[in-house]
């Protein structure tokens, strides 16, 4: 049985790598060689002062090494439990949707690909960060807000025609951050639920069908979306759907809600493609 | 002058909050609307499914014609009901009678494994399950609305302009009822 989260078996390795003899090596002779040296430079002080730096030191970075091994345990565990394959070229996906290729950079991790469950389509599951600049500091660096999120993509190049642009968020206001929809010319729509209208921020390409939107949106639909407790958002846009939640995720469980919630939502849309061209 | 001034800006403010406040409630009751709509055209498509099924049935279980005029009787029934709870028994009738369908084709393994009973049988799940889905949001919607125009003071602009709507419930003790488990 693997680790059920990114942070699973972090302490243990964290403790294990500590009292490995390299390690307490390192944090002997480096305390040994700090305690000189502080007691030469700075006297009484310096002398307890520079082996605690040290040590800390030492310790900041077997945690960080912890952190990333757990992280990577975790993220192999999620692709051997899924089926899934790591795959490399994640900048070809900035292409795609507008959140893809928002903000000024982008980065990707733990990239992964594979079949979405009884679709025949492969999706490619990651984790995905941009950054907006926000200005620069006093030493002329820039800076920027990071936004984060879990993108789970499915290529649907037969959806293109029926669904110019469909964009689902969850609710939001002037709270609510960056926009990367701002500015591209998208209109609200309203569904018939209030619950879901409380939940949800709806948008879509000017030139998207109506009753086919409320056809994707059935009442099944609309109920599952509302219950859903990741809050599921979507883009579907030029062939692509990506079915995306705020944040990283990093529990097992939550991965496969995710990739089942991609999944319901491939196969509606394949449904409304179906019915067109069948 | 203070006073006036005070008068009027009190005056403008209930003006403005009456406006909003009224359009908050016919936007709530066109939503009760819409998903009123929403329910009418999932039962109606199961109006439609049903002369298909009635002949597939017949096809294979000719001695069940009084299961059968049931359902047709039901339908009749249903698609003139009006509205509110005389449309949502007349349903509760039909749906009821559907079952009696399914309990029938129970003992005609030949009809169970027609491939064309099959796929109705496979639209009237998914419509059942479309039709409740609608229901809950035209539930949802309706306690909302209801909510909304009752407290106060919301119900001073409410009045008698704004009326509380009806839900659209189960009446069938069958449907409610919590399925027993043995083991």
């Amino acid at each position: 049985m693997g680790p059920a989260n990114a942070n699973a078996g972090r302490g243990e390795w964290f403790r294990k790598t500590l009292a490995k003899p390299t390690a307490i090596t390192v944090m002997v002779v480096g305390a040994s060689i700090a305690l000189l040296a502080g007691a030469y430079e700075g006297g009484f002080v310096g002398a307890a002062a520079a082996p605690v730096a040290v040590l800390l030191f030492v310790a900041g970075v077997v945690w960080w090494l912890a952190d990333r091994h757990a992280e990577m345990a975790f993220w192999d565990h999620v692709a051997s439990s899924i089926g899934f394959q790591p795959f490399y070229d994640p900048t070809a996906l900035e292409t795609t949707t507008p959140l893809l290729h928002a903000g000024d950079r982008r980065f990707w991790k733990h990239e992964l690909m594979g079949p979405l469950g009884d679709t025949r389509l492969t999706a490619r599951l990651a984790q995905y960060r941009y950054d907006v600049k926000e200005g620069e500091d006093d030493k002329g660096q820039a800076r920027y807000s990071s936004h984060r999120y879990t993108i789970c993509l499915i290529d649907m190049p037969d959806s293109m025609e029926l669904f110019p642009g469909v964009y689902l968020r969850e609710d939001r206001n002037l709270l609510s951050g960056h926009d990367w929809l701002r500015g591209r010319g998208l209109r609200e729509v309203e569904l018939e639920s209030t619950e879901f209208c409380d939940a949800y921020d709806l948008q879509v390409a000017r030139e998207q069908d109506d009753g086919r939107l409320r056809e994707l949106f059935d009442p099944k639909t609309i109920v599952w979306l509302s219950d859903h407790p990741l809050r599921p958002h979507i883009e579907l846009r030029a062939g692509f759907l990506v079915v995306y939640v705020p944040g990283f995720v990093e529990d097992l469980g939550r991965v496969i809600w995710l990739l089942e919630a991609a999944e319901r939502i491939a196969q509606r849309v394949q449904a409304e493609v179906g019915e067109v061209v069948g | 002058m203070t006073v006036l001034y005070v008068v009027v800006g009190l005056a403008v403010l209930t003006g403005l909050w009456i406006v909003v406040t009224n359009n908050s409630f016919i936007k709530s009751r066109n939503k009760v609307d819409e998903a009123w709509s929403g329910i009418d055209v999932q039962l109606k498509r199961r109006h439609d499914l049903v002369p298909n099924l009635v002949e597939t049935v017949k096809g294979y279980a000719e001695h069940e014609s009084a299961t059968l005029a049931a359902v047709v009787q039901a339908r009749s029934a249903a698609m003139s009901a009006g509205s509110g709870t005389e449309r949502a028994a007349a349903e509760e009738l039909l749906g009821s009678a559907l079952q009696g369908v399914r309990v029938v084709a129970e003992q005609y393994p030949e009809l169970r494994a027609a491939q064309n009973y099959q796929q109705l049988m496979a639209e009237l799940s998914e419509l059942e399950d479309q039709i409740q889905a609608a229901r809950r949001i035209f539930n949802a919607n309706v306690n909302a609305y209801n909510t909304r125009i009752q407290l106060f003071p919301n119900s001073i602009v409410a009045g008698n302009k704004f009326t509380p709507r009806e839900l659209f419930q189960l009446d069938s003790p069958a449907e409610r009822a919590v399925p027993a488990v043995a083991f």
